[in-house]
């Protein structure tokens, strides 16, 4: 029995696919379209031949036609391999947002691995921390969820040098999942986007936010101290409550922008939603 | 400003409490801890300056709304302009306009000066008990004597004015603001007031004087009554009495003068009343012209005797009196023979005691030179009589009958003759100088002369300085005259006699005498006044005098000279106590009153400077009820607290708009 994926809810998530909108390169058989050229049967076109090229994988039946050595091409079915970068940054520790963050990811890698996919576990804070091993099986996914288990929000958090830094590294492209509550600016944020879609990559933001960040819940003169940083501002809530909430609303759409400019996605999801309706919106627009 | 509970302003500083709040004792501030400053902060720089600007907003209106409450129950009045506290007695001035033009009647047909009477009597009734008027008409009655200063005796106020009518002067306003202040001056109430009831004439109300200075805290408020209707402005300018003497018996020509000062041609009647009856003219007077109409006086006796001119259908009632002392005869002394005068002395006298022209011919006498109105004098034989006709009497001279050489006379006649001159056919004379005196009797109606003369025998005449009223048709002078302090010289070239030339059957000849018999200011005995205008002043003279009414307006005063009022009603007066015989004071209507053109209260030139209010009424209740708000100032309570509820609803609208 795991904490964040609980049996009704693996039993509601059993039907649910995940399919990519564009081809990513994938190591093995699976769901998803690659533009690696290998040895499947779906023609993609031809190239002249190299020296060193295994001579199976000449169309003999256009060197007959043509005198010429052409090497068909072909749109292998990948297998995908999804990186779930997990905010545990301490502004994460509000409300239930970590937890809300960690059933999502525990239900994507549960949807991912059972459509055989990849699945990594990346949480980062200030900077990566260490993370399970990959799951691409059902004896592998347990070690992950169970490390969700583990995990506590605390110490300063900065999603978009998370993601340059995951960027960064030589990893297969794939499926990059950041689930955080993205109190970045915006701009760093789409840089960031920008940098891991240079890198190959997919990218899907799932941005957790409590009620109270969308309208804060206190009235009056409040003196108030930021999570992370422990920073304080005295703010009169009533007066700046429309202010602030055109903010959110304005980091949320620059959000929506830069996630759309790479071929992306963005998600807001509430704590406390429905795990499994969360999971299937994500799915659907991904 | 007035407060009803003053100390109530001890809680003033409570004003400050919001600011101590606010500094001192302000809440704590809540704690909260939070994900992110992030979207608090990116817009926080324009809030800030918005909240505190809010915060210090809400502050000043806190602030005003305590002020506003305190200044509330301390209850404020605020006085009229110029006033003081209206605690105390209270002093007040009634100026009541009793110009001629307050005859007019108002909306309800009542004189207005008897509304502004009635007025002033409302005024006082509603006076608190101490307090202290003064009534000031602007044309002071002598018949209607009024204390000077403020009075606590109401019911002598009261019966003062119940007798109060429009005069017929044109009033002295300036004069009465200055005694209305000078009223004040002396009363030492803090509230003190004058009121002005007037129809604010512009004649009397819209012209530039200098008045002295107002006490302090002295209010000015001005009712003006309104007269119904219009009036066709015609005055009665003057009476200009007979050019000279007046004998009892013979009829004596006045002329009155109409002016018209409407914009509008105007047909008036002019009644004309007299001791031998009345008489009724329609006069019709263009707009802005004059008229000149004669009114004959014949006095039946010797003495006083008057006419009475009025004026109906002009809108103001102009009267007037015209006053002539008659003398009984008029002496007429001839220095020389009877026989050198020919048959002159049956032209002055055809029956010789004067009874049918009030002239008696009668050998000279220097004692009877006081009672003489002309001396006769031939060439050769002139009396010594210059100081009597500088004094203002009349020298005829001419040739004697019988034939002779043309003597030199004195040298202060100044007229000469020169040579006898002899025609054998008569030759016709040319008149000279129409104006010359000589002829004033002589003119007809249109002013025209006609003296035409034929002459058998003349003696041509010289003169320096002297006026030529016949001559010959060569131009040589035959009648000549000249002045001589008062009096008049005129010289004669021809006798009176059929044989020098046809003058004694010449009518004009007549007249020519009569008129140099009647000429001179004898009639010194009869003064003619405009009503409201004074006698000369007459500092130290004592002597007891009476003065009486004959017709008009009633007047009877008596008092030192000094003193003298000037009456303030058209008609006729006899004033005696200044010698053995009393003179006769013909008094008209102001002129001017008949121009029924107002000032407005806020324009009135004379009322500049005073601050004064110009307040409508309808009725007397309306000037009480003004004058009582004006002594209760105006309560500001009910404003402070309306303007407390808007600054209340002003903080919360401020304090919700921060908290949306």
């Amino acid at each position: 029995m795991f904490a964040f994926l609980p049996a009704h809810l693996a039993e509601r998530l059993d039907g649910l696919a995940l399919a990519l909108r564009r081809p990513l390169p994938g190591g093995q058989q699976g769901l998803h379209r690659s533009r690696h050229h290998g040895s499947s049967v779906e023609f993609a076109d031809y190239r002249a031949y190299a020296p060193g090229d295994p001579p199976n994988r000449i169309d003999w039946a256009v060197y007959a036609r043509s005198d010429r050595y052409l090497l068909r091409r072909t749109e292998d079915e990948t297998r995908l391999r999804a990186h779930l970068l997990l905010d545990v940054s301490e502004s994460m520790a509000y409300a239930g947002k970590l937890p809300t963050a960690c059933g999502l990811a525990a239900a994507l890698a549960y949807v991912l691995v059972r459509q055989g996919d990849v699945v990594e576990l990346h949480p980062f804070a200030a900077a990566p921390l260490e993370g399970p091993p990959a799951a691409g099986s059902a004896t592998s996914l347990p070690p992950l969820l169970q490390a969700l288990e583990r995990l506590t929000a605390s110490g300063p958090g900065d999603p978009a040098a998370a993601m340059h830094t995951f960027a960064e590294q030589p990893r297969k492209r794939g499926l990059v999942v950041v689930l955080s509550d993205l109190l970045r600016p915006a701009a760093e944020v789409a840089s960031a986007c920008a940098h891991l879609n240079q890198a190959g990559h997919q990218i899907a933001l799932v941005q957790v936010l409590d009620r109270d960040e969308l309208d804060p819940p206190f009235s009056g003169v409040v003196e108030v101290a930021e999570l992370e940083t422990g920073r304080r501002a005295v703010v009169e809530v009533d007066s700046m409550r429309e202010e602030y909430q055109a903010a959110v609303r304005d980091h949320l759409a620059e959000l929506g922008r830069s996630a759309a400019a790479v071929d992306g996605s963005h998600h807001l999801v509430e704590c406390g939603a429905d795990i499994e309706r969360s999971v299937r919106q994500i799915v659907e627009r991904l | 400003m007035i407060w009803a509970a003053p100390w109530m302003l001890w809680l003033l500083p409570l004003v400050a409490a919001p600011v101590l709040w606010h500094l001192l004792l302000k809440p704590q501030r809540r704690a909260a801890a939070f994900p992110s400053l992030m979207f608090f902060l990116s817009r926080q720089p324009r809030l800030e300056q918005r909240r505190k600007l809010r915060e210090w907003i809400i502050l000043a209106l806190r602030c005003l709304l305590l002020a506003l409450l305190v200044g509330a129950l301390a209850g404020p009045r605020l006085p009229a302009v110029g006033g003081s506290s209206s605690s105390g007695a209270p002093a007040l001035a009634v100026i009541v306009d009793t110009s001629a033009s307050m005859g007019l009647p108002d909306a309800e047909g009542r004189p207005l000066a008897r509304c502004a009477a009635e007025t002033a009597a409302a005024l006082l009734a509603a006076m608190p008990a101490g307090g202290r008027a003064v009534i000031v008409p602007t044309a002071p009655d002598p018949d209607l004597p009024l204390p000077e200063r403020t009075s606590a005796d109401r019911a002598a106020l009261g019966a003062a004015l119940d007798r109060i009518t429009a005069t017929e002067a044109a009033g002295d306003a300036a004069g009465a603001i200055a005694r209305a202040a000078a009223a004040l001056a002396d009363d030492p109430a803090a509230d003190r007031e004058i009121r002005i009831l007037s129809d604010l004439q512009a004649g009397e109300w819209d012209v530039a004087a200098r008045l002295p200075p107002l006490p302090p805290g002295v209010r000015v408020t001005v009712h003006r009554l309104q007269p119904r209707g219009d009036g066709a402005g015609v005055d009665l300018v003057r009476v200009l009495p007979p050019p000279g003497r007046c004998v009892a018996g013979r009829p004596a020509r006045l002329t009155a003068e109409l002016a018209n000062r409407g914009r509008g041609d105007a047909t008036v009647g002019l009644r004309i009343a007299t001791a031998d009856g009345d008489e009724l003219r329609d006069v019709h007077v263009t707009a802005g012209g004059t008229t000149s109409l004669p009114v004959l006086l014949t006095p039946a006796r010797p003495g006083p005797a008057w006419a009475w001119l009025s004026l109906t259908g002009g809108g103001v009632a102009v009267r007037g009196g015209a006053a002539v002392w008659a003398q009984e005869r008029i002496a007429v002394l001839l220095a020389g023979p009877p026989a050198a005068f020919g048959p002159l002395p049956l032209a002055l006298s055809p029956e010789g005691d004067g009874a049918l022209t009030g002239l008696v011919p009668m050998a000279f006498d220097a004692a009877a030179l006081p009672r003489a109105g002309l001396v006769v004098a031939t060439w050769d034989a002139v009396p010594d009589v210059r100081h009597w006709i500088e004094g203002g009497g009349t020298l005829l001279l001419l040739p004697a009958t019988a034939p002779a050489q043309p003597p030199v006379p004195p040298a202060w006649i100044s007229l000469r003759p020169l040579s006898t001159e002899r025609f054998d056919t008569p030759i016709a004379t040319v008149p000279g100088d129409l104006q010359a005196q000589c002829w004033e009797q002589v003119r007809d109606a249109a002013g025209a002369v006609d003296v035409r003369l034929r002459v058998a025998r003349a003696w041509p005449l010289a003169g320096d300085g002297a006026r030529t009223a016949l001559a010959l048709a060569d131009g040589r002078p035959l009648l000549l005259e000249r002045d001589l302090g008062k009096g008049l010289v005129v010289g004669l070239g021809v006798a009176f006699h059929p044989g020098w030339s046809d003058l004694p059957l010449k009518g004009w000849s007549l007249a020519l005498l009569h008129g140099l018999a009647l000429r001179g200011a004898a009639a010194t005995r009869a003064v003619d006044l405009v009503a409201g205008a004074g006698f000369p002043p007459a500092p130290g003279d004592v002597r007891p005098v009476h003065l009486r009414t004959l017709a008009g307006g009633p007047a009877n005063w008596q008092g030192p000279r000094e003193r003298l009022p000037a009456p303030v009603r058209a008609g006729v007066y006899q004033l005696d106590g200044l010698g053995d015989q009393p003179v006769i004071i013909a008094v008209r209507a102001a002129p001017g009153e008949g121009l029924l053109r107002y000032a407005d209260g806020d324009r009135a030139r004379l009322l500049a400077g005073l601050g004064a209010r110009n307040v409508a009424i309808a009725s007397p209740a309306e000037a009480v009820a003004d004058w009582q708000q004006q002594r209760r100032g105006l309560d500001l309570t009910a404003w402070l607290l309306f303007t407390a509820l808007l600054i209340w609803l002003a903080e919360g609208l401020v304090a919700s708009g921060g908290r949306r």
